[in-house]
This record gives structure tokens, C-alpha cells and sequence, in this order.
């Protein structure tokens, strides 16, 4: 298998009245043709920013300010741009990926579709502009699409507007959108979390589902590790704009290395257990990203935390091929193996 | 839509009745008769007068003949000027305060959005300081003071523009800028909040990841967003010039119905002022209903209710 | 265990040369991990120092000083009253005597302009708090009440705002005389319903969240909660709303003296001077810059306060 998209060394910065927050901090990670990629952390831990980074989104005040995004060997990081005719280009370059090749579906199904344009217009708009269909051509693969996603007579539903839709039906046709155009790439941005819980499992079924029969890749971004559970292949775990731990699903679910993962793993509720153990929940909240603490990002909240966590940044240790974790508590002094 | 505009048609027609009815108590609560003043003295004469009025009866019998005569579309006469109707003064001075009034509300249309747009879309600070200045001297000086301003500039001292009348394209010039001074700066004001605050909102974030470009985004998607507090800012503009009218027409000399209301308050002719002002407010009344409809138009929220 | 670590032979280096003592664990109570990262100010406190950062506001601020103490010493520096007439001096200009000149009757302008300053800035001040108390208690009432109250009262609202309110003024000063406080009665009158639609659609979005709720249960009163919780907490766009009430009562004022139905002879506010300034344009155009300076930047002042509140308020901008 080929790589589909590398990004290496991430960093995006934004600027603020109080600072600079450093919201991604040096992240790699790449997946590969038909992959599933689930990325989990919790608020601010930079999963979604590192998104919009790579498809170029971010809000005026972020900036890209160092690393590699290579999707099909394409280098989409805008962090060395310098002249105008640069960026224009790199604008240009994006508005043919977007969509095209890399499809994003939102969290929030209310705010993300434009309440006072039709939903057929919204669809109809990245068609036309990718594959320069006609009006009427557009329409048909726009209601094809929403046939797709599941919504009962599409033809009617293509002249509504989006407050006739429920949550749910709304998310389908976010989803309809990103899918519309064959992108070889899905970043799903949280697509369940501001959804009712019934209808969560069937967006993730939908999404699935779709991208199987096209062979996208997926990456998945999540703060519950009960989405990623059944349909990711890679699992990335994220904290303070850094990745704590990474790992195929049976590492990350039954052999977790880093605390922040076990104690993750320690608040879903797993169905499965007999006993009545209580859920635990990790105490302190995330470190404040305008001052990063130089070692770990964790170690205010860690209950193994040492000096030498605070004062620097853990190395990565490798357990397999696909599990690696960064964490002071692997690389004790004289259990070090190095591959130099 | 049809129960939307039906609504605002009753609430139109209430403001309406309750205009006219708090005309007519104002207007009767005033101390003296309306013959005090003239040189009349002869009771017999005054009683005469005071019937043709109707000012006899008892005050609700008065008060159903002025509805009557509001419903048959007759606004009244003159005190002062006999034989002068309302009616008459509206048909003879409407054209003018019409055509001053257009003339200023298309520059408020066409400067404040250019204005909004540009500040709003810009990334080059010193547009943006220059215009935000602009905005705010507009807001701070009124009207009036602008045009005293410009008639010492252009008439007193340099000569080139006339001040009395509506004749020639020159005359439009002052009076036009005077009325749409602070309209020009309110609009630019608002199309700049109102779209940088669409800008900012998670549907323009979608709608790039679609691929459009930045100009396709705010044309296809922003600029009907943003127009929705532009357009209910219409009803109030109008209202805006109409007022603003009063004293651009006073000061200029234009034979519009501003100019008239204020040489009617100033000459204490209360039919007149009675007439007018429910004429004025009844086209205030229509516009904003205009400008509703057009904001249901824009936005399909309103448009079915769920707003 | 089996796992490598991966790192460069500098990396390693620097690993094996760590002591022993910074594997230490660290103990519980050397953590800082509720510690909160921006310091932390009163609400108002905190809106002080951003309004105080921008400088435009400052300036503000500082003009408006300026214009008080003009109104309040003014014509105790000039020693001339506002009507005392001095037919030798009349249409004089500027000078150590009278440092605006006199009008035609030979009044001192700078005292008229100075007592002009009180009275607009009475007016618009006083204007403004009526209205922040009408608006307040009648758009407060009518969205904690809610339902049917609420809808009649809103309608009342909507058919008052309907009608320019420059047009209720107007009636209003023909019927009760041009003076102070018939300019101060339109005024009030007509204005205060922009604000009792801000308190009440604050109030409706407020009595819903968690500790209205609270309070509820904890068996305040009604008149506490709506009072001590609810507008409290509306307090914000409820001062913004103030701040722009100001200059446009004084503009109000102004203008209804310069077509003639305001303040009337021989007191004076800016907007009867430039009136009375208006046919001298062509011979002494210097008695008409004396309003016209005053009122503009009094309007500026004060927008560029209520711009700078705008901001400073604005939760999203925090």
C-alpha cells in the first residue's frame, strides 16, 4: 500500500491578544490507501486544527508555521510561502483538492450548512465548479447523492432550506456534500458529537458504508474512543497539540501505554465489564496552550509524573511496527534500546 | 409568507389608528382655541367658524368625523391658508421630497455598501482606519451641520452651488449629501459588521472546503447573508431621510413636504400638522412593511415562521 | 520489555547523562494542576482595562471631561450671563473679552455656547437614564413575565417604534411649548422602546440558563431574580445601549432647536446658536463654527466612548 497523505513535523500557531497559542506542535502521522485513521484527544488537543492545516482552512489568525503535508507526494503545507504569486498559487492548488481530492464533513450540522440557500444550491455548487457540470446534470448527481445518504424523497427535500432538516438529515447531506465529488480522502470532523445518541451509530454506519464502496481513505476525529473503537484501523491519540500514543486498535484498547490513554480508556463505560467498577475521570484540565510546559503536556494531570517530565520532552518509544508512544515512563535510564 | 405579511399588515393598521388617535388628543389637548390668534373677535363669527369645523360637538363625535374623514382619504385643510387642503399640498409637494429623497437613498445605498464591503473584506489596515473615521464623523456630525458647512463653502465663499430650489442637477448635489450623510455612515457600519460577522461563521468555512474560491464564497454564499440586516435597516433609513428631510428642505428652500410641515409647526397650523403627520407616518408604515417583506424574501427563516 | 526508543545518538547521549533524581516521582501537592492560567479580574475591573487600552476611547473620554467642566465654569470664567445683551458690542469678534465674540443683540457666545453645553449635556444624559429605567423595567417585566403579557406588550413596542420618533417629538413640543423639559418629555416618550427590546430579549435568553434556575429554587423573589440575577447579567449590552442613547438625545435636541421647536429665546442650546447663526453666514460665518465645533465633538466623544464600550463588553472579543 502507498502512502496517501504524510505530514511530517506539523506546527500551527495562532496569534492572540494574549500570545501566541501553539495549538499543533511537531505531530507526524500518515495513512495509506483505504486506511481508517481515527484521531482522539479532547478539546485543544489540536486534532482539529491540524485538520483545517491541511486543507488549508484555518482562521486568519492561524499560521502553518513549519512541516510537510505530502498528499500523492503533493507538498500542501503552506508553511514556506513567502511572495504573493506563492500563495496564489497554493490558493489555486487548494480550491482543485478540496472536496475534489480531500472531502471534509463538520461537527455541527446546524451552523455548517448556509441557512438561506437552498440545500440543492449547496450541493449543486462543488459539482459545478469541480467537474464543470451543467445546472441540470448537477442536480441529478445532487439527488443521486442525497438518495445515497439515505434521505427520503430527494427531490422535494432539493428545493428546502436547511432549518426544514432535522440534525440528523442535516449531517447526511454535510456528508452528501464531502462525498459528492469522489474524494480519494475523508476527514471527518467530529461527525457524531452534536448529534442524539440514537442517530450517532447510523451516521457512523453511513459513513462507513460510503467510503467502503469508494475506497477512500477516512480519518476520523473523535474525543470518544467509542466511535474509533469499531472503525478505525490506526488510532492516534492526541494531548496538548502533541500525539501521546499511536497504535492499531487492539494496541490502544488492550495494551495502553501512555497514562493519558489508559485514563481515557478508564472513562468510557464498557458494557462488557461485570463488575461495578466506577468510571474514573482524569483530574485537572488540559495545560494552556500560550505556555506549553517544555517536557510533557500531560504532566500536570499524570499521576506517574516525574522531574524529568516537566523540565523535557519525552522521546518516542517503539513497542511494534505500528505502536509508539511518548513517554518518560519507557525510557528509563539503562532500558534503552535505540536504533540509533 | 401569507400569514407573515397578513401579520404585519394588522400590526401596520394598528400603528396606524393609534397615530391618528394620539394626533387627535394631542391636537385637542392644546390650551386655546385654534382662532385665538387671528384677528377675529366677533364671538358670532368665531362660532360660525367653529361649526363649519365642527368643533361644536362633543369631542367623540369629532373624533368619529376625523376617522370618517381620515377613511374617505381627506386629510383636512388649512387655518391659515384658506381653502388650502392637505390633500392639495400632498399631490403639489410629494414630487419634490420624492425625488430628493430617491436621489439621497441611492447614494446611501451605493457609498454605505461600497464602504461596508471594502472595510469589511480588506486586509490593508490603514482602508480600513480611513473608513472607520469616515464612519464615525458620520454618525457624530448631523446633517444639518453639514449642509450649514457646505453652503459656506459652496455658496457663501467659492460660488458654485446654488441654495434655493430644486432646479438643476447642481441643486441636488448639497441637499442630497446633507440627507444621506449619516445614512452613508450607518449603512457602511453595519454592511461591515454584519458581514465580517457572516465571514466568521461555520458555513463559509464549509463552503470553502468545497473547494470555491474566496470571491465565489462571499459572492455565492456571504453577500445574501449579510444583505438580511441591511435590508430591515431600509424601513429606518427611509424614516431617516423623511425626518432628515424636515431641515435639508428648510435650509435649501425646496417646496417639499418637509419644508411645508416645519413652516406648518413654526405657524402653529394644526390641521396641517395633523394631516401631514399621518400622512408621513402612514408612508412610514408602508415602507416598513416593504422592508419586512423583503427581509422575508431574503431569509426563508422568516419567511416560514420558524423566526 | 521489549520496546526501542527512538532517538539519535545526541539524544541518547543527553538521556543517559540525566541523574537518577529526575525520575523522582513529583509529589502530589508540587503539582499545579488546577492552576489557572489568566489572572484574574473583577467583570468591571476587566472591562476598565480594555476600555482604557484603546486610545480613541481615552480621547473620548478626556473631551467629554473637557466639555463638563466647560459646561460647569464656563460662564463663571466669562463673567457674562447668557442673556445679558451689550448693543456696543455687537457681532463682535473673538477676542480677550469675549473669546468666542458676540451675537447680534452683543451676547457673549462663549457663555451661551458654555450654558448650551449644559443644557445638551443635561438633556442627553438625562434622556439616556429615564429610558435606561423605563426600558429597563418595562422590557424586564415583559420577558421574565412571558407569554401573552409579553406578546402585548411587544406589540405596544413595535407599533411605537414603528413611527420615526422624531415625528412624536415633535407633536409632543407643539402641544406643551418649546422648553427644556418638553424636549426631555418627547424624548423620553418615544426612545425608551430600543431599550426595553434589548432588556427583554437579554432577560428571555437569560431566564432559561442554570442559575436563574437556581435561584428559582433557592425561593428568591421575583423581583430579586429579575432585578439582582437578571439584569445584572444583561448589564453589558444594557450600558452600550446608554452610552449611544446620549448623543443621539443631544443630537435629537439640537435638532429640534434648529428647525425651531426646541429650546426657545433667550436660552440658548447649540442647536438654537447655529440656528441663530445661520442667516449671519454670509457676514460673520465665525458665529456659526462655535455650535458646530461644540456639537461635533461632543457626538464624537461620545461615540467614540460607546464604540470603545461596544468592544470592551463584547464577551466575544475577550
Amino acid at each position: 500500500m502507498s502512502k496517501l497523505l504524510e505530514v511530517k513535523n506539523l506546527c500551527t500557531e495562532f496569534s492572540s491578544k494574549s500570545g501566541t497559542v501553539r495549538a499543533v506542535r511537531n505531530v507526524s502521522w500518515s495513512i495509506e490507501q483505504g486506511e481508517v485513521l481515527g484521531i482522539v484527544g479532547e478539546s485543544g488537543s489540536g486534532k482539529s486544527v491540524s485538520m483545517l492545516s491541511i486543507m488549508g482552512l484555518l482562521a486568519d489568525n492561524g499560521k502553518v508555521t513549519s512541516g510537510e503535508i505530502l498528499f500523492e507526494g503533493k507538498n500542501l503545507s503552506p508553511a514556506n510561502l513567502k511572495t504573493k504569486s506563492e500563495w496564489k498559487n497554493y490558493d489555486k492548488m487548494m480550491q482543485k483538492i478540496r472536496c475534489k481530492e480531500i472531502g471534509m464533513i463538520f461537527q455541527d450540522p446546524m451552523t455548517y450548512l448556509n441557512p438561506v440557500l437552498r440545500i440543492g444550491t449547496q450541493m449543486t455548487m462543488p459539482l459545478m465548479h469541480h467537474f464543470g457540470m451543467s445546472k441540470e446534470e448537477a442536480k441529478k448527481k445532487a439527488i443521486e447523492m442525497m438518495a445515497k445518504v439515505g434521505i427520503p424523497s430527494p427531490e422535494r427535500r432539493f428545493r428546502q432550506y436547511p432549518h426544514e432538516f432535522s440534525g440528523g438529515m442535516r449531517q447526511r447531506i454535510i456528508i452528501a456534500i464531502a462525498l459528492s465529488c469522489n474524494p480519494k480522502l475523508i476527514i471527518a470532523d467530529e461527525p457524531t458529537t452534536a448529534l442524539d445518541v440514537t442517530i450517532q451509530a447510523q451516521v457512523l454506519e453511513l459513513i462507513k458504508e460510503l467510503t467502503e464502496a469508494s475506497k477512500a481513505s477516512v480519518i476520523m476525529i473523535t474525543h470518544d474512543l467509542g466511535v474509533v473503537a469499531s472503525l478505525c484501523n490506526k488510532i492516534i491519540i492526541m494531548y496538548g497539540g502533541k500525539i501521546v500514543e499511536a497504535g492499531n486498535e487492539r494496541e490502544i484498547f488492550y495494551d495502553p501505554k501512555h497514562p493519558y490513554t489508559k485514563g481515557l480508556l478508564n472513562s468510557i463505560n464498557n458494557p462488557d465489564d461485570d463488575d461495578d467498577t466506577k468510571l474514573e475521570s482524569i483530574p485537572g484540565s488540559p495545560p494552556d496552550l500560550l505556555a506549553p510546559p517544555a517536557g510533557c503536556p500531560f504532566v500536570d494531570r499524570c499521576e506517574h509524573a516525574m522531574y524529568v517530565c516537566r523540565d523535557k520532552p519525552p522521546l518516542t518509544t517503539q513497542f511494534s511496527e505500528s505502536h509508539t508512544c511518548s513517554c518518560w515512563l519507557y525510557q528509563r535510564k539503562g532500558e534503552v534500546k535505540s536504533d540509533g | 409568507m401569507i400569514k407573515y405579511i397578513l401579520k404585519r399588515v394588522a400590526i401596520g393598521l394598528a400603528t396606524l389608528f393609534i397615530l391618528t388617535t394620539v394626533v387627535f388628543v394631542l391636537m385637542k389637548s392644546l390650551p386655546g382655541g385654534p382662532f385665538d390668534s387671528e384677528r377675529v373677535t366677533d364671538p358670532r363669527v368665531i362660532e360660525i367658524m367653529e361649526r363649519a369645523y365642527n368643533l361644536d360637538k362633543p369631542y367623540h363625535i369629532q373624533y368619529l368625523l376625523y376617522l370618517r374623514d381620515l377613511l374617505q382619504g381627506n386629510l383636512g385643510e388649512s387655518f391659515k391658508k384658506s381653502g388650502i387642503t392637505v390633500n392639495s399640498m400632498i399631490v403639489r409637494l410629494t414630487p419634490t421630497t420624492m425625488k430628493l429623497g430617491l436621489v439621497a437613498m441611492v447614494v446611501s445605498i451605493v457609498f454605505g455598501l461600497t464602504l461596508g464591503i471594502i472595510s469589511a473584506l480588506t486586509k490593508k489596515q490603514w482602508v480600513r482606519s480611513i473608513i472607520v473615521v469616515f464612519a464615525t464623523i458620520g454618525v457624530s456630525v448631523p446633517g444639518f451641520l453639514l449642509a450649514l458647512l457646505m453652503i459656506y463653502a459652496f455658496t457663501v465663499h467659492l460660488h458654485i452651488l446654488p441654495t434655493m430650489g430644486l432646479t438643476s442637477w447642481k441643486h441636488y448635489i448639497m441637499p442630497s449629501l446633507a440627507l444621506s450623510f449619516s445614512p452613508v455612515a450607518y449603512m457602511t457600519r453595519m454592511t461591515r459588521s454584519s458581514l465580517s460577522e457572516v465571514l466568521r461563521q461555520d458555513y463559509i468555512t464549509m463552503a470553502r472546503a468545497t473547494g470555491l474560491s474566496k470571491l465565489d464564497v462571499i459572492i455565492r454564499h456571504a453577500l445574501k447573508n449579510a444583505m438580511l440586516p441591511i435590508v430591515t435597516y431600509l424601513g429606518p433609513l427611509i424614516s431617516g431621510l423623511l425626518t432628515g428631510s424636515f431641515v435639508v428642505e428648510t435650509m435649501f428652500a425646496i417646496p417639499g413636504i418637509g419644508r411645508e410641515f416645519v413652516s406648518a409647526i413654526t405657524g402653529r397650523d394644526y390641521p396641517v400638522i395633523m394631516g401631514l403627520t399621518i400622512f408621513i407616518g402612514a408612508f412610514v408604515i408602508v415602507m416598513n412593511l416593504v422592508s419586512d417583506i423583503a427581509a422575508a424574501v431574503v431569509d426563508p427563516r422568516i419567511r416560514l415562521g420558524s423566526k | 520489555m521489549d520496546y526501542k526508543v527512538l532517538a539519535s545518538p545526541e539524544e541518547l547521549k543527553e538521556l543517559e547523562s540525566l541523574s537518577q533524581d529526575a525520575f523522582k516521582k513529583i509529589p502530589e501537592d508540587e503539582k499545579n494542576s488546577e492552576y489557572i492560567a489568566a489572572e484574574s479580574l473583577t467583570y468591571f475591573a476587566d472591562v476598565w482595562r480594555r476600555l482604557t487600552k484603546n486610545k480613541l476611547t481615552v480621547f473620548g473620554m478626556i473631551i467629554l471631561l473637557i466639555v463638563i467642566i466647560f459646561a460647569i465654569l464656563g460662564p463663571i470664567i466669562s463673567g457674562y450671563t447668557y442673556d445679558g445683551q451689550d448693543l456696543m458690542m455687537r457681532n463682535a469678534l473673538p477676542s480677550l473679552q469675549h473669546f468666542f465674540g458676540t451675537d447680534k443683540f452683543g451676547r457673549d457666545i462663549f457663555t451661551r455656547v458654555c450654558y448650551g453645553a449644559r443644557i445638551s449635556l443635561t438633556i442627553g444624559f438625562s434622556a439616556a437614564l429615564i429610558n435606561l429605567v423605563i426600558g429597563t423595567v418595562y422590557g424586564g417585566i415583559s420577558g421574565y413575565v412571558g407569554g401573552r403579557v409579553d406578546l402585548i406588550m411587544m406589540r405596544l413596542v413595535d407599533i411605537l417604534y414603528a413611527i420615526p420618533s422624531t415625528m412624536y417629538v415633535i407633536l409632543i413640543m407643539v402641544v406643551l411649548g418649546a422648553n427644556m423639559y418638553s424636549v426631555l418629555v418627547g424624548i423620553c416618550i418615544s426612545s425608551w422602546v430600543g431599550m426595553a427590546r434589548l432588556v427583554r430579549n437579554q432577560v428571555l435568553t437569560l431566564k432559561q440558563q442554570e442559575f436563574a434556575m437556581a435561584a428559582k429554587v433557592l425561593g428568591a423573589s421575583h423581583r430579586r431574580i429579575l432585578f439582582k440575577h437578571l439584569i445584572i447579567n444583561s448589564m453589558g449590552p444594557i450600558i452600550v445601549n446608554f452610552t449611544f442613547m446620549v448623543p443621539s438625545a443631544i443630537f435629537t435636541e439640537a435638532y429640534l432647536s434648529f428647525i425651531g421647536v426646541g429650546i426657545s429665546a433667550p436660552m440658548a442650546s447649540w442647536g438654537t446658536l447655529a440656528q441663530d447663526a445661520r442667516p449671519l453666514l454670509d457676514s460673520y460665518p465665525i458665529q456659526m463654527v462655535w455650535p458646530v465645533v461644540a456639537i461635533c465633538i461632543t457626538m464624537f466623544a461620545l461615540n467614540f466612548v460607546g464604540d470603545g464600550l461596544t468592544e470592551a463588553l463584547d464577551p466575544k472579543k475577550k
